[in-house]
């Protein structure tokens, strides 16, 4: 990781320049009026910059050195010098984002600096989600599932409340009773199913094709309801796909695949991120996503390539011990048939590489297409940088599997929060400070109506 | 009067506007939006969030507008005198306290075991109960075919021997269910060895290769006793159930993270089905044990054709690893147990 450090204006002029010089030119740096940036050369300092990355910090002092302020680059870790001010000299306006309560935000919003890089931050934890996790469970089992879709939103509502971003919260709107019809069509579809299995294969497979024709709906309405019950800044987002699409992406192409052996996988799996990113917006201002599909072959490939050199290390390995297999293989003439312990720890043994590299490969998918997607993205002004570290997640997720086994799972909320946090730290939204100027979508209001139908479904697609 | 700041969001633009926020009556009034006048929202015009772990309140109001607070104190005030949220506040009060949260444990746990232990299986003999017999037959009949196709082939026994297990069966069948409608078929299958199947419909089928297995005839009428029980105790149908609760149960308490812990949610479904199982097939061994003493025969000729069997079958081996070998030996013990409760109690008789 990179060092980042803040810069700080001292509030001092250098010499040879007049305070209205300094002052004009600092208003003009900082997009501001002169009288709003006064408070930054009274003789105490102050962050302009925060989290820059030390070897981009020497820009910024030399353009503020020119326009005459004194500044330096401060290490992030020691004390906060405008948090000290705050407590020692008396009436020194400091910037907004140091006020005591994050509600009383002040106008002009979000920190003095000019362009601005936003991070958005966690603030639940891990214990206290658990107990709301718990709360969830009991009451879900004592209503025989019911309570689930509750369940479902006091869990989205908790990841989204607390998680803010310039100091403002995301929410989650869902209804409640919309997520629960959800629930019950798919629980009949789930017992027909069952059910048609134990009455004859066709009937099952009969349901099956049926379920899987009206997918690509399930998947475009669920697209509909999760956006448009997500905002921020009470600014909902939106998502503008079309069903034509949906069953372009989710039925065409996947059939496609065996025709073609798999060469259209990596493809299948852009047009799906395409889908979301291509069709999201926030208030009026829709994704701008620039995404395409040679990435994504490139990601797959890689998987290919390390697949198959593992195989091969692991025939060769077998290859190796070949008379210890042949041993430990059942005699034919033994009516008992039993594998000595060896082989089946063996066997275990392949079978556990095998889940892991797996998990590795899904995380090293998930990682590498969430950066692209993310960087590829723009929503007007606002652009984002997704850091996310395949070796990361690949320690991550199987040491949280490994942790959810032992625990019987009750430490699945650590588990949760864990992963969360850090793919939300990856995540940096550049020009974040823009966020504050979005407006409400013109189809908003009608949307309020004619999304009753939006309200029907919420079906988890893995995104 | 009741008075808080906040910050308010139109729902127009992402502007925050700091507010102050003051309850007159059940009206509340917005200041600090638009210059000259408050914003006042009559009760029915809006509604408080139910509070959710630490994040900050929030009220919205039916134009769209949203306010933001940190004054939990305030919101909770206005709860309760508006009367909002009332069931989900108790909820609130439950996720908040770690006394709670123990109770919620051992709640969960205790549900879970009571769930699977009885819940689900009454629950899968109810359900079992209700499917009509005409299903029963429709659906048995397709099995037999299916089975037809794929394993079985038309048996190879001689005309006598059929007949005098057919007798057997007579017999069985009218001890343990003389009303059932039941049937029996010979089939012979190199494939899968000496066994017995029942279908729901009372269908029993025999392999040639158990009845060459058995030594006389008071294995076989142990073998048909115990299938016939699975038909009058519809185990069949009851699995199928089972397997759909538990399937529903265990889905329900890992449905948050399915992705992460998938691998893991299907341990305890097989080892939760395997136990059903178990149970069944110990339910058929107690009543087929129970006959062959009843009449006299007693449990050893069943016991050696079990112990037959083990070494006859031509499973897939992990299979045997797992479970039934040791299982077997757990079924023969447990039928010498029944043997010789009985044989004591006749003695002292």
């Amino acid at each position: 990781m990179r060092e980042k450090v803040h810069i700080i204006l001292t509030g001092h002029i250098l010499p040879g320049y007049t305070k209205a010089e300094v002052l004009s030119a600092l208003a003009k740096l900082l997009k501001r009026q002169s009288k709003d940036v006064e408070f930054l050369l009274q003789g105490t300092p102050n962050p302009v910059k925060r989290n820059v990355d030390l070897d981009v910090a020497p820009i910024y002092v030399k353009t503020l050195t020119k326009a005459g302020a004194d500044c330096n680059i401060h290490q992030i870790g020691e004390t906060d010098p405008s948090g000290a001010d705050r407590s020692s000299t008396t009436s020194t306006p400091c910037p907004t984002e140091h006020q005591p309560e994050s509600n009383t935000v002040r106008l002009p919003q979000g920190s003095v600096d000019a362009k601005q890089n936003g991070k958005a931050v966690f603030h639940g934890s891990a214990s206290e989600y658990f107990r709301i996790w718990i709360v969830n469970m009991l009451l879900t089992i004592i209503t025989f599932g019911i309570y689930g879709a509750w369940a479902k939103v006091r869990t989205r509502r908790y990841f989204y409340s607390h998680t803010l971003l310039e100091n403002q919260p995301f929410d989650y709107l869902a209804n409640p009773v919309a997520i629960l019809k959800g629930h019950l069509i798919i629980g009949t579809c789930f017992i027909l199913y069952t059910l048609g299995e134990f009455i004859s294969p066709l009937a099952s497979l009969i349901i099956l094709s049926i379920s899987y024709l009206i997918l690509p709906v399930f998947i475009y309405k669920s697209l509909r309801f999760f956006a448009h019950n997500s905002s921020f800044r009470n600014i909902r987002f939106g998502f503008s796909g079309t069903l034509k699409t949906s069953y372009i992406t989710y039925l065409l192409l996947p059939l496609l695949i065996p025709l073609t052996l798999g060469i259209t996988l990596p493809y299948w799996a852009f047009k799906r991120k395409h889908y979301f990113f291509s069709n999201i917006s926030f208030g009026n201002s829709k994704n701008v996503f620039n995404g395409k599909a040679r990435p994504f072959y490139v990601y797959y490939g890689f998987i290919t390539l390390l697949f198959i050199g593992g195989m091969f290390i692991v025939a060769s390995f077998i290859l190796l011990f070949k008379n210890f297999f042949l041993q430990a293989l059942p005699n034919p003439a033994d009516k008992a048939q039993q594998f000595s312990a060896g082989f089946v720890i063996v066997l275990f043994c392949l079978y556990g590489l095998l889940l892991f590299f797996g998990t590795a490969s899904q995380q090293y998918l998930f990682s590498r297409t969430t950066n692209y997607c993310w960087t590829q993205s723009r929503f007007d002004k606002i652009y984002f940088n997704s850091d996310l570290k395949a070796r990361n997640l690949v320690w991550i997720q199987p040491s949280n599997i490994l942790v959810i086994l032992f625990s019987f799972g009750f430490m699945i909320p650590w588990a949760k929060v864990r992963r969360y946090r850090y793919v939300l730290g990856c995540l940096t939204v550049i020009n974040s400070h823009h966020l504050s100027t979005i407006i409400a979508s013109e189809e908003t209001e009608q949307n309020a109506i004619g999304d009753a139908a939006t309200d029907f479904f919420d079906f988890e697609v893995g995104l | 009067m009741i008075t808080f700041s906040g910050t308010y969001f139109d729902g127009k633009t992402s502007i925050a506007h700091l507010v102050e926020v003051r309850l007159k009556g059940t009206e509340i009034r917005v200041k600090g939006y638009s210059p000259k006048d408050p914003l006042i929202f009559p009760e029915e015009q809006w509604q408080i969030e139910p509070a959710l772990g630490s994040q900050r309140r929030t009220i919205r109001t039916e134009d769209g507008g949203r306010i933001d607070t940190q004054d939990y104190l305030a919101v909770e005030q206005l709860e309760v005198i508006t009367g909002q949220n009332k069931g989900l506040r108790l909820v609130h009060f439950l996720e908040i306290r770690w006394i709670w949260a123990m109770f919620c444990i051992a709640g969960l746990i205790f549900l879970t075991w009571f769930g699977a232990q009885f819940g689900i299986p009454y629950m899968a003999m109810k359900a079992a109960d209700a499917v009509p017999n005409s299903a029963l037959n429709q659906l048995s009949e397709k099995t037999l075919n299916l089975l037809d196709d794929r394993f079985l082939f038309p048996s190879k026994l001689e005309e006598i021997k059929k007949k005098k297990v057919q007798s057997i069966f007579n017999h069985v069948i009218a001890e343990l269910d003389p009303s059932g409608d039941y049937y029996l078929v010979f089939r012979s299958s190199p494939k899968i060895g000496a066994n017995a199947f029942a279908l729901p419909s009372g269908t029993i089928i025999i392999t040639d290769e158990l009845i060459r297995l058995a030594k006389n005839d008071g294995a076989i009428s142990g073998v048909i006793a115990h299938e016939a029980c699975h038909v009058f105790q519809k185990h069949g149908l009851r699995t199928v159930f089972q397997n759909i609760g538990i399937f529903m149960l265990i889905s329900t308490l890992a449905g948050d993270v399915v992705s992460i812990t998938s691998v893991a949610a299907t341990l305890p479904t097989i080892l939760i089905e395997s136990g059903y199982a178990r149970q069944f097939e110990q339910e058929a061994d107690l009543v087929a044990g129970k006959y062959l003493i009843k009449t006299g025969i007693g449990t050893l000729p069943f016991q050696e054709i079990l112990s037959q069997l083990v070494k006859d079958h031509r499973e897939l081996p992990h299979f045997s690893f797992f479970s039934n070998h040791p299982e077997t030996m757990q079924r023969i013990n447990k039928l010498k147990e029944i043997g010789t409760s009985d044989n004591l109690h006749s003695q002292v008789k």
